[in-house]
């Protein structure tokens, strides 16, 4: 496999394994140099990914497994989380969309690894729920019960943020 | 609009199928977003923002990699034993051929370079099997390391006399 090969069938999936690298270590910093890692092995045993049938599936297995390696390695020493929905914006400022989003992306960080790591790869990536299983290891049935709770909690802290934003219209 | 309920409560139930949950995409994606359902808007907006906006790193493919990796240890080594195999070659019989011919000079070319000295040619083949089994054992990878290499054991300046094009002829006797 020479570069532009290695560019037309690895590096097509660049964006997709970044992701997944950011998603389980929810720090830009880490999933870079993880990416980088993983690339630079790739490219040593590019000759090796030939054999490959499913390239993207192998790929980002093997991102996540970098990804859980290096965090039991090096577990990252995280502050202890801050309940999200007392954190919410201030109603008067939450017509900024930029804002909402960027809420939303911290209720999302708050799930599970796994329930987190499915949702993403099912809404952001459109993976099928058998691809999904695949890359994680997982039996379909597993996939599908935690997608299920993490789209459930994600709909409960929506609530619960709306109850939280009337609250304070009532209150001024 | 029941609809759009009935597949939201599909969808946060986790059974919606891949083409009712592109019709929630689109649906959120549009201006025609009820006031009952603003709420979740910005749900389906993360999830096709970061699809447009989180994308890798630059990956630098390194292709000086690549070339370097041509000429491994083994292939170095191989060539440098068949040069030395050739040059001793060259030493055992060229003297037979030497005999019967009426010139009775004796005469190894290397690299181009006729090396009239049986003692020089014997000791840079010598030098040449040395140097494979050297490659051999610490795996020299480098394509520079390699170009140092034939530099350092130019034929011409091992042996100071010989030159390129000319002969240097000594007789086998001398």
């Amino acid at each position: 496999m020479n570069a532009l090969q290695f560019q037309q069938q690895i590096l097509c999936y660049a964006d997709q394994v970044y992701r997944m690298a950011l998603s389980i270590t929810k720090d830009e910093s880490r999933a870079k140099d993880l990416y980088q890692d993983l690339m630079m092995r790739f490219w040593e045993k590019r000759d090796q990914l030939r054999m490959i049938e499913n390239r993207r599936a192998f790929l980002l297995t093997s991102m996540r497994n970098l990804c859980l390696d290096k965090i039991r390695k090096e577990p990252v020493t995280e502050d202890l989380p801050v309940g999200v929905i007392d954190e919410l914006p201030d109603p008067y400022q939450s017509v900024e969309q930029s804002d909402t989003l960027r809420y939303i992306h911290r209720l999302i960080d708050e799930l599970p690894d796994t329930q987190r790591i499915i949702l993403r790869m099912k809404e952001v990536e459109e993976l099928e729920m058998e691809e999904i299983a695949e890359i994680l290891s997982m039996t379909e049935n597993a996939v599908t019960v935690n997608l299920s709770r993490a789209r459930k909690k994600m709909r409960e802290m929506i609530i619960a943020t709306q109850l939280k934003e009337r609250k304070h219209y009532e209150r001024y | 609009m029941n609809d759009i309920d009935t597949l939201l409560n599909r969808y946060f139930e986790g059974s919606t199928t891949t083409e009712e949950e592109r019709i929630l995409k689109k649906y959120f994606g549009s201006d025609m977003v009820a006031p009952q359902h603003e709420m979740y808007r910005p749900l389906f907006s993360l999830f096709e923002k970061e699809k447009q906006t989180i994308i890798a790193p630059f990956f630098a493919v390194p292709e000086e990699a690549q070339k370097r990796e041509r000429i491994t240890s083994h292939r170095l080594w191989f060539a440098s034993a068949s040069v030395a195999a050739v040059i001793l070659l060259g030493i055992v019989i060229f003297p037979f051929i030497s005999e019967s011919d009426t010139d009775p000079d004796y005469l190894v070319i290397v690299n181009g370079s006729r090396i009239a000295d049986p003692q020089k040619a014997k000791e840079y083949a010598e030098k040449m099997f040395t140097q494979a089994c050297e490659i051999k054992k610490e795996q020299v990878h480098s394509l520079q390391e390699a170009k140092e290499m034939i530099e350092m054991y130019n034929a011409e300046k091992i042996i100071g006399e010989a030159k390129k094009g000319h002969y240097l002829n000594t007789t086998l006797n001398q």
